[in-house]
């Protein structure tokens, strides 16, 4: 349970390093009233998502909180979550005949992304890796939370779920109507990270990698990694091997 | 001491059979004067082995076909660690197992260094092999006047050097290239193309100042009329996204399309310049109808073909490395002769990516298509050669017991647990100098690199299967990716003029002896 929950809020943060020291203030809690509702995912009644997160941490009691804006974008068969500064990307495209998964860090400033192998991601179980990529949770760690209560999110009605186990506290903040994962949070020990949405952009300002962008790009293999980092020709690809999510955890 | 013992009396046996010549069988022997079974066993075995190396002649003939067989990145560690394998997975003696290519009679030791490189990258030392020239890195057949990512084509046309797949063309010989890897990928686009960059496999990658051609194009405008010969006659590989254009959807991905912006389909150009067909996927390679004879360009992947332990899971299905070998060679075999160029491409990125369990049963589907490259054809005229383009910095560690299982933990010899480092944990007898490090993901390979570098002794491995082909070896230094690495690599040879590998060569002597044995 810690594993798929800890796996799931890894997803949701790693897209993005968390490059600043901000102290930040809390916020009002969100108001929790008791629920009798169940739970289920359905991405056939996802709607499209264009939103905008913050990820903190910190070591409690927080004083020194390393904070991250992102965004994600949401659609049948694209997801992306890129980081505010538009210098990292991460972009799923699902093949919408063979539910394949084809995954690619980006990065947007040099226009240069690695592809991975959609075998590999089928071989660690795509179905379910879209779903908890749509959705920001993965269907296992949430089923096996509690609801707890319902409370209100950003106008939603939303879903409360927590869970306790081996003194590591999550919860959870699920707005039905966008299955969508508003809130995740984790405390271990004396360690929080938290993931909430911050706002659903409504503007056209800040836009998901379109076919017309992505043509732009010089995408490797995966694979070929191993022979480029040293060149000095794919200096890039250093930088995008230690990519966000392989620093912080 | 015991054996400061036995080995007088075997001395005085050897001399025995020497002077009644083979008269005797060596077990008799043996058994008479050896103390133990074990003795006997290990005894006879070598005296066999004697005999049968006796047996070798120099074949001087000239060599109607030559097959050159390259596994990318396998060192000398990964044979002896995937013979072993081989034979465990088959139940057998693993330690005394032999992948086919070490059963040749003939071997030497081949120096990888490039013109520039302590530790060479595929490009030069595939460029050594098929010119007989070293170069720099990231070279493809050009000179070391060439810099890796020079632009000047007239520059670097000064410098083109002429390949072994090229002169076969000139002479009327059948040509093919095979790879789990792209075709455009560095070791088989050595054989067609020439260019100052591996990495320019379509034009999308060349330079706007730049007017060198992209690897892909080579394989069509470097051959056939006011080019080189008729055209290579089998191309089986992956890479199908650099031969197709941006706008045409791929056949097996519906997501995906190709990469090229120049407007060029380079596969309906092979069918229409070299009156070939155009495959790409598993059925349309069972249905090639050898009797046609017509050239045949298979690109079974966008990029590299699957690694043989996933192949099975491939959408549009995949032929083997031992099928695409023997495919090609019934579609090559004419009176005139041929040369084929084989590689396993993906043995490097098992091992880039920390994984050994791929790395390995990737070097025993190599074994197999050398089986079968090798039962096709008769070695009184067709020489064959196994090597490597470099190794990796894969070890092979410890004191483990005989049969204790090759991705497994040390055992010592006498115990049932594992042997425990100073630290008190347990390792395993497979790891690597430098790379990402332990890891265990349920499907592993390469989407390693999407997890943070754990190098060093990161985890207890007790509870750990790392025998499964998604564990991780443990590695030293961390990078991002497993190095290569630069000791020499074994050259295996059997057919004409394959006694001339002997000794310690440089890489670029494996051309020559080739160049020789064609009698070019």
């Amino acid at each position: 349970m810690k594993k798929i929950l800890l796996k799931t809020i890894l997803l949701v943060n790693s897209a993005f390093t968390l490059t600043s020291c901000i102290i930040i203030e809390e916020g009002p809690r969100p108001e929790y009233i008791s629920s009798d509702k169940s739970f289920s995912i359905s991405l056939e009644k996802a709607p499209p998502i264009a939103a905008q997160y913050r990820t903190s941490a910190c070591d409690l009691p927080c004083k020194n909180t390393k904070e991250n804006d992102w965004y994600f974008w949401r659609d049948s068969d694209q997801i992306e979550i890129r980081n505010s500064q538009n210098t990292r990307s991460e972009l799923w495209i699902k093949d919408s005949q063979t539910e394949k998964v084809t995954y690619f860090h980006l990065l947007p400033e040099d226009l240069k992304g690695i592809e991975y192998n959609p075998v590999d991601l089928k071989l660690l179980g795509n179905d379910k890796k879209w779903e908890s990529l749509a959705t920001l949770i993965s269907p296992e760690s949430i089923s096996t939370m509690m609801v707890v209560g319902e409370t209100k999110f950003l106008g939603f009605d939303a879903l409360i779920f927590q869970s306790e186990k081996n003194q590591v506290k999550n919860e959870v903040i699920w707005i039905p109507e966008l299955q969508l994962a508003a809130k995740v949070s984790q405390i271990d020990g004396n360690h929080q990270v938290v993931s909430e949405l911050s706002t659903l952009l409504k503007n056209n300002y800040e836009k998901p990698t379109t076919s017309e962008d992505f043509i732009k790009y010089q995408i490797i293999d995966f694979s070929d990694v191993g022979d480029m980092e040293h060149s000095l020709a794919n200096n890039w690809v250093k930088k995008a091997v230690h990519a966000p999510g392989h620093e912080h955890h | 001491m015991q054996s400061l013992f036995i080995r007088p009396r075997n001395i005085k046996v050897q001399a025995y059979l020497s002077a009644f010549s083979l008269a005797l069988s060596a077990p008799i022997i043996s058994a008479a004067t050896l103390p133990d079974h074990m003795s006997n066993t290990w005894y006879s075995a070598g005296q066999q082995a004697l005999e049968e190396a006796k047996k070798n002649h120099s074949n001087n003939r000239k060599a109607k076909n030559v097959i050159l067989i390259v596994g990318d990145g396998m060192g000398v560690s990964t044979v002896t660690a995937a013979r072993i394998l081989e034979g465990q997975l088959n139940n057998k003696d693993g330690e005394k197992n032999s992948l086919s290519f070490e059963k040749f009679p003939h071997l030497a030791l081949s120096k990888t260094y490039s013109a520039n490189q302590q530790t060479s990258d595929s490009a030069p030392t595939m460029t050594a092999m098929v010119t007989g020239v070293k170069t720099n890195d990231g070279v493809l057949s050009a000179s070391q006047a060439i810099l890796n990512g020079e632009t000047d084509a007239a520059k670097l046309n000064t410098h083109r050097l002429e390949t072994i797949l090229e002169m076969a063309e000139k002479k009327g010989l059948k040509t093919g290239v095979i790879s789990t890897a792209r075709i455009t990928h560095a070791t088989p686009a050595a054989t067609y193309a020439h260019t100052s960059t591996r990495d320019w496999e379509t034009n999308k990658d060349i330079p706007a100042n730049s007017q060198i051609k992209d690897i892909a194009s080579q394989l069509i405008d470097n051959f056939g009329e006011n080019a080189i010969g008729d055209g290579i006659e089998v191309v089986f590989g992956g890479g199908r996204s650099k031969f197709i254009p941006i706008t045409l959807v791929d056949p097996e991905d519906s997501s995906r399309t190709g990469e090229r912006t120049d407007g060029r389909n380079l596969t309906t150009e092979w069918k229409n310049k070299f009156a070939g067909e155009y495959i790409w996927n598993k059925a349309q390679f069972d249905a090639i109808n050898l009797n046609q004879g017509e050239p045949v360009l298979g690109l079974f992947e966008r990029s590299h073909m699957e690694f043989e332990a996933d192949r099975k899971n491939d959408v549009g299905g995949e032929p083997s490395l031992a099928e695409m070998t023997s495919k090609a060679i019934d579609l090559l075999e004419n009176k005139k002769g041929f040369f084929l160029m084989i590689e396993a491409g993906r043995i490097d990125h098992g091992h880039h990516a920390g994984n050994a369990y791929r790395a390995l049963t990737d070097t025993i589907e190599l074994s197999n298509a050398v089986k079968i490259a090798r039962e096709k054809t008769n070695s009184k005229d067709t020489l064959i050669i196994v090597t490597a383009d470099h190794s990796h910095t894969f070890t092979i560690a410890g004191y483990p017991k005989r049969g204790n299982p090759i991705l497994g933990k040390v055992i010592g010899p006498g115990s049932d647990t594992p042997t425990l480092a100073a630290d008190n944990m347990p390792y395993t007898t497979l790891s690597y100098a430098n790379g990402l490090g332990y890891h265990f993901l349920e499907t592993g390979g390469e989407t390693v690199y999407a997890e943070p570098i754990q190098a060093g002794r990161f985890t207890d491995l007790t509870s750990i299967d790392t025998t499964d082909e998604g564990f991780h070896q443990e590695a030293l230094v961390p990078l991002s990716s497993e190095t290569h690495a630069g000791e020499d690599v074994a050259i295996f040879a059997s057919g004409p003029k394959s006694h001339l590998f002997q000794g310690v060569k440089e890489q670029n002597y494996i051309f020559h002896v080739m160049h020789d044995a064609f009698d070019y």
